[in-house]
């Protein structure tokens, strides 16, 4: 079974994208397995909706650890991991570092890795070398299990270019990103076809 | 290479925990470039060049390692191309008087040959001729294995290597040189052999066993510490233990080590000396403390006039 991990900075949708794509591919309710960075973990059943007002938060640090959930992405059973937000720099508290440190271990066991970006905050001007979206793409950008996705772009002027300045920001090909928006399921036919599309 | 990530991904997570790392650092290292082949871990190579470049003085120590570590660098990456390389002989020569670095230095090795995925382990276990050399026939052969099996995966570190050709004919000395040089050709891939001792020594040591010169290719000098180096010293070891010397306390000490430099045999003290008075202050200290009524925070940092002097080597 691929594991499919969504990565990124705090609040740029990665909850929202694991719980509508789980919506997108047929499902109505679902299995949620929770894993702390104690190593402590618990399974339950969901409706998506609710799920959804649980889990998904305005707040950054909404999720602390991994949480995923096995579905059927057509042709294959996918595991879809939702991870913390991670940033550049050492945060407050301990707890938060602790989970950073968890999602980054984990990055390991990715047969694939989606790395999220927020659309509305795509930079203009070169980011310092030590920013999180410009470590993570320079060093898995390169590969062949890594994928970008551009979300929220449901909040973004459709004139801009978004495409072009995600790969202009980070160095990355343009046929490495997808353009998507978590919130009204735009670019999700890409995702899976990508997912399904990945060999191993 | 499984094993050495899990490892240091072990030790770099902590890191993170502690803040001591930052997210962007700890992916680096886990994921950066230079993982991707043999296990390189570039957080242990920079700790480790961080405490040596920590020591004083040893300039040409620091020099000759810089240089080394170039030198393995670009053979790993001409044997990642697929080009001719060397095939890295690193048994050295570590020439100088006690204390003056030596094993501290080998200990920074292991540790750096380790983080360049040289060394399956990087410790460094320590011998002398007691350790190798046995007391009938036989005997020697099982020592010197036994030794060399605690040491694979790291450096087996032999201070007076000399005195194993110091007896006569009759001695198990030569059995013990020629089942270690068995042993360095059988693992080596596994083991890093340093040979050390005071410098005259050394070479006369290396004259009368010519077929040692090729197998120990790499020769580091350490030069006896300056006064003022020795007095640096020990305010870097006060200063690790969360001590402090008061100015009149180091006017003592330097006056104290400059006697013992012009009249005792340079060959003895210098670091190590300094490690005695440093530890034996320590001790004093507490009992000057211990019968004071009430002691300060302060008072338990500072280490005063009284607390230092002079001790054996
Ligand atoms: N240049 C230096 N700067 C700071 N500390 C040093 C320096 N050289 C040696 N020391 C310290 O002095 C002590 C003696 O160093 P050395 O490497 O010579 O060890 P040694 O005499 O073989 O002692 P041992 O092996 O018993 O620790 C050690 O505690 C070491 O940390
Ligand atoms: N408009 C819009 N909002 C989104 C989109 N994706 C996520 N959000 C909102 O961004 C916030 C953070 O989302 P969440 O999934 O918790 O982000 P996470 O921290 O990366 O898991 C929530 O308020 C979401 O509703 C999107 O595609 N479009
Ligand atoms: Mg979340
Ligand atoms: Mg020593």
């Amino acid at each position: 079974m691929k594991t499919c991990v969504l990565i990124g900075k705090p609040n740029v949708g990665k909850t929202l994208l694991l719980l509508n794509l789980a919506k997108f591919l047929g499902n109505k309710t679902i299995k949620l397995h929770f894993m702390d960075a104690d190593g402590n973990s618990m399974a339950k059943v969901y409706d998506i909706e609710v799920a959804k007002r649980y889990l998904c938060g305005r707040q950054p640090y909404s999720t602390m650890g991994l949480q995923w959930i096995r579905m059927n992405a057509g042709c294959q059973y996918i595991e879809l991991v939702d991870t913390t937000g991670l940033i550049g720099d050492a945060v407050e508290p301990t707890t938060l570092r602790k989970a950073m440190a968890q999602t980054i271990s984990f990055i390991k066991n990715a047969s694939l890795l989606l790395h999220i970006i927020d659309a509305t905050s795509l930079p203009s001007q070169p980011l310092p070398v030590d920013d999180i979206d410009v470590v993570l793409s320079h060093i898995f950008g390169g590969n062949d299990n890594y994928v970008m996705l551009i979300n929220k772009i449901d909040l973004v002027d459709r004139a801009d270019d978004i495409l072009g300045k995600g790969a202009k920001a980070f160095n990355v090909n343009s046929d490495k990103i997808i353009c998507v928006s978590a919130l009204n399921k735009a670019g999700f036919k890409g995702i899976i076809d990508y997912i399904n599309a990945q060999k191993g | 290479m499984a094993r050495r990530l899990i490892d240091n991904e072990r030790v770099i997570m902590q890191k993170v925990e502690r803040a001591e790392i930052t997210p962007s650092e700890a992916i680096r290292y886990i994921y950066g470039h230079d993982q991707n082949t043999d296990g390189i871990n570039s957080l242990e190579i920079a700790e480790a060049q961080k405490e040596l470049l920590s020591l004083i003085g040893l300039e040409n120590i620091k020099k000759l390692v810089e240089e080394l570590q170039a030198y393995i660098n670009i053979q790993q990456r001409r044997k990642m191309e697929g080009m001719a390389h060397d095939g890295m002989t690193l048994h050295m020569i570590f020439k100088g008087n006690p204390g003056t670095g030596k094993t501290t230095v080998a200990r920074l090795l292991g540790k750096m040959l380790h983080g360049m995925g040289l060394l399956r382990i990087g410790h460094t276990v320590e011998v002398e001729r007691a350790d190798l050399v046995g007391e009938y026939i036989g005997h020697t052969a099982q020592k010197v294995r036994e030794q060399v099996k605690r040491a694979l995966g790291g450096i087996l570190f032999i201070d007076e290597a000399y005195s194993l050709s110091r007896g006569g004919e009759r001695d198990f000395g030569k059995e013990a040189i020629d089942t270690l040089v068995k042993e360095m050709e059988d693992n080596k891939d596994d083991l890093v052999a340093i040979l050390a001792g005071y410098k005259d020594e050394m070479d006369y040591f290396m004259r009368m066993n010519p077929g040692l010169r090729s197998r120990f290719p790499i020769q580091m000098e350490f030069r006896d510490y300056t006064l003022d180096e020795l007095v640096r010293i020990a305010d870097l070891m006060f200063d690790k233990r969360q001590y402090s010397l008061l100015p009149d306390a180091r006017n003592k000490l330097y006056v104290l080590l400059a006697g013992k430099q012009s009249n005792m045999d340079q060959r003895m003290g210098n670091a190590r000396l300094v490690r005695n008075i440093v530890e034996n202050a320590i001790r004093k200290q507490a009992v000057r403390l211990h019968k004071q009524g009430s002691i300060s925070k302060e008072d338990l940092i500072v280490i005063r006039k009284e607390d230092i002097e002079e001790v054996d080597v």
